[in-house]
């Protein structure tokens, strides 16, 4: 790691500067790290930029500007306030850390010095490369805006602030990584925003000690939550910036982070993973018809295999109604392993599918339906049923909104499976017990994981279980302790 | 005295709450033994426990006694509720929960089995019984005890 300590020299001995940027930063080494040497009223005036994060044409304007100084000045002695005043741009700063020169220059601003002067002059002139807003892939809608977050952070707060246009929405600015310096930019409404969380999360984000965060939000994630083992998702991502001013408005505190479009929202319960904008885009009714599916969808990816396969073992336990659940033959290979080629065989699926070329995809849909739905029946490797649930459990976790959620309910169903093979019924009910205590003993940043179910709140759980029209939540959810509640 | 009020004010809500989180305590977790006992995971049901020891006789069909017996065990839940409320809402997290529901099952099948011939003893159980109704009471007893507990820290 980079231990930077304060310059030996003043910052007005040029050659200093320069000799020190020559040797830190790679001037004249990195062909990207760029200076350029300019006389005004005969003295010195030297410009350090990078030339791929700077915009050209600002920088030719500005050095135009400063040039004319020769021609319509004459006081020498004068030149630090002629050329501050000169330097036609917003933004603009003046400082006399090198280090935080360096790092300003490195993200892709200018940095100005003149000779005998003891302050660095620093302009905004970064453009980085980028996209334009698109709609995000994980959480399209039908109708509705089509804008994104994207991986620019100040695109990112516009974006936001578009929407929320409250004085009191606060966007604070951390830099964390000892070697990539990333921008964190905490989001939040000042006067319905919980102070302790605040707090807590800023405390959490100094305690970062990292050389960087090559994977932005995710790694920034596993620090401020301490993950460890468990693996269930303790924050919301959203890369929609309607979902985020809503929750903005609801007390929730949003952190960005530069080079990733995804927000996380905190706190998070268990509950958020289960929304999707799309509800909030049709009729209440028809949002709670959607939204009750999809809870159906999710149970099912979870508890529907090992259920049948304990039904099917444990044959005793039907009702007479339902005798006719439970496959009809043996089959060649254990029911066990069946169920668990099968759902390892559509995780191959999942995961080529992820990093297949679209051209070939349409090839490889192609053989997973023909080679799993239909050879291996006929060849005796799979009984049909196991088929049939195993799909249903698969279909129930791509209806999971959250990505993340529907992974980690994959792990829980399996690890239920395993515990119904070793132990028939009793290993089914205390694997779903404890499956249910794990998440209800999770806690992030504070927040109880299973918040309203457990803890119970009525309110809260109805909220979740009805989309209630807009108008009618008139409270804000009390899990965010928001200063005003309405 | 304004401070006073408040506080008067807090704690009627968190009895309400204490109310509200015993009767959804019975009603939701009767419902799951009611449920569980119709695939056969459990013979003890809300109607055992409710019904059996006064009567042999059903009142309607089975489920619609069943129904009658979760409601009654929702209200008796609401004693239960404030039993922890009293006793035992300053412990924090999920382990009282669950000793306070393995304490209900113990006195339960312990207890007043003894007095309640038609309760079975707890060496009567069969195993599939015993695991369930013991899971179902955790649930149970970790509903109550992390609610109260949560919503008298939150106050």
């Amino acid at each position: 790691m980079i231990k930077r300590k304060d310059a030996p020299f003043k910052l007005g001995q040029i050659k200093k500067v320069e000799d020190y940027m020559r040797e830190h930063v790679g001037v004249g080494e990195s062909f990207d790290v760029d200076f350029r040497e300019i006389i005004l009223l005969k003295q010195k005036v030297h410009l350090y930029y990078v030339n791929g994060l700077c915009d050209s044409l600002i920088i030719v304007e500005l050095l135009k500007v400063l040039i004319a100084i020769n021609d319509n000045e004459h006081e020498a002695e004068q030149l630090p306030a002629i050329v501050k005043n000169r330097l036609v741009h917003q933004q603009f700063e003046e400082t006399d850390q090198l280090d935080k020169i360096i790092t300003d220059v490195l993200s892709g601003l200018i940095a100005v010095f003149i000779e005998g002067y003891d302050q660095a002059m620093i302009v905004d002139v970064r453009t980085y490369p980028g996209r334009s807003p698109e709609e995000p892939d994980t959480e399209r809608v039908v109708r509705g805006s089509r804008d994104g977050y994207t991986e620019n952070i100040i695109e990112n707060t516009a974006l936001t602030r578009r929407r929320v246009r409250d004085p009191r929405l606060r966007h604070e600015i951390i830099k964390v990584g000892e070697r990539s310096q990333t921008d964190i930019c905490l989001a939040y409404i000042k006067d319905l925003a919980d102070p302790k969380l605040v707090k807590l999360i800023k405390k959490e984000l100094e305690m970062v000690k990292t050389d960087g965060l090559s994977m932005a939000d995710k790694s920034l994630e596993e620090f401020i939550v301490h993950q460890g083992l468990n693996p269930f998702p303790l924050v919301r991502y959203t890369e929609r910036p309607d979902v985020a001013s809503n929750h903005l408005f609801e007390g929730h505190i949003l952190i960005m982070v530069d080079t990733s479009p995804s927000m996380i929202i905190t706190p998070t319960t268990f509950f958020h993973h289960l929304q999707h904008a799309e509800e909030y885009r049709q009729s209440p009714a028809v949002g709670t018809f959607v939204r009750w599916v999809r809870f159906f969808g999710i149970l099912i990816s979870i508890f529907l295999l090992p259920f049948w396969y304990l039904l099917s073992i444990e044959e005793q336990l039907l009702p007479e109604m339902l005798q006719f659940i439970g496959p009809n033959e043996e089959g060649n290979i254990p029911l066990f392993l069946q169920i668990i080629f099968a759902d390892v065989g559509i995780e191959f699926l999942r995961m080529a599918a992820i990093h297949t070329p679209a051209p070939l995809s349409t090839a490889m849909g192609l053989i997973a339906a023909v080679l799993i739905g239909e050879i291996a029946i006929d060849v005796g490797l799979f009984s049909p049923e196991v088929i049939l649930y195993v799909a249903l459990a698969a279909i129930g976790s791509y209806a999971t909104p959250s990505y993340e959620l529907s992974v980690a309910n994959k792990l829980a169903r399996l690890a239920i499976v395993i515990t119904t093979a070793v132990f028939g019924l009793p290993g089914f009910v205390a694997g779903t017990t404890l499956y249910i205590l794990a998440l209800a003993k999770i806690k992030s940043l504070n927040t109880p994981y299973l918040w309203p179910f457990i803890p119970f709140n009525l309110k809260a759980l109805l909220q979740i279980l009805i989309r209630y029209s807009v108008p009618a939540t008139e409270t804000r959810p009390s899990i965010t302790h928001p200063k005003q509640k309405r | 005295m304004l401070d006073n009020n408040k506080k008067t004010e807090t704690i009627q809500v968190l009895r309400w709450r204490v109310c509200i989180t015993g009767l959804f305590a019975g009603l939701l977790w009767g419902s799951v033994a009611a449920v569980a006992s119709f695939f056969n995971f459990t013979k003890v049901t809300p109607y055992t426990l409710i019904f059996t020891p006064w009567t042999n006789e059903q009142w309607g069909s089975r489920w619609f006694s069943e129904m009658i017996s979760i409601l009654v065990i929702s209200i008796i839940s609401i004693f239960i509720a404030f039993v922890y409320y009293l006793f035992l809402r300053r412990l924090t997290g999920i382990t009282p929960g669950i000793l306070f529901g393995l304490a209900i099952w113990l006195v339960i099948f312990l207890v007043f089995s003894n007095w309640l011939p038609a309760i079975p003893r707890l060496a009567e159980l069969d195993q599939h019984t015993l695991v369930t109704t013991l899971c179902i009471m955790i649930m149970y007893g970790v509903f109550i005890g992390y609610t109260i507990s949560y919503d008298f820290m939150d106050q």
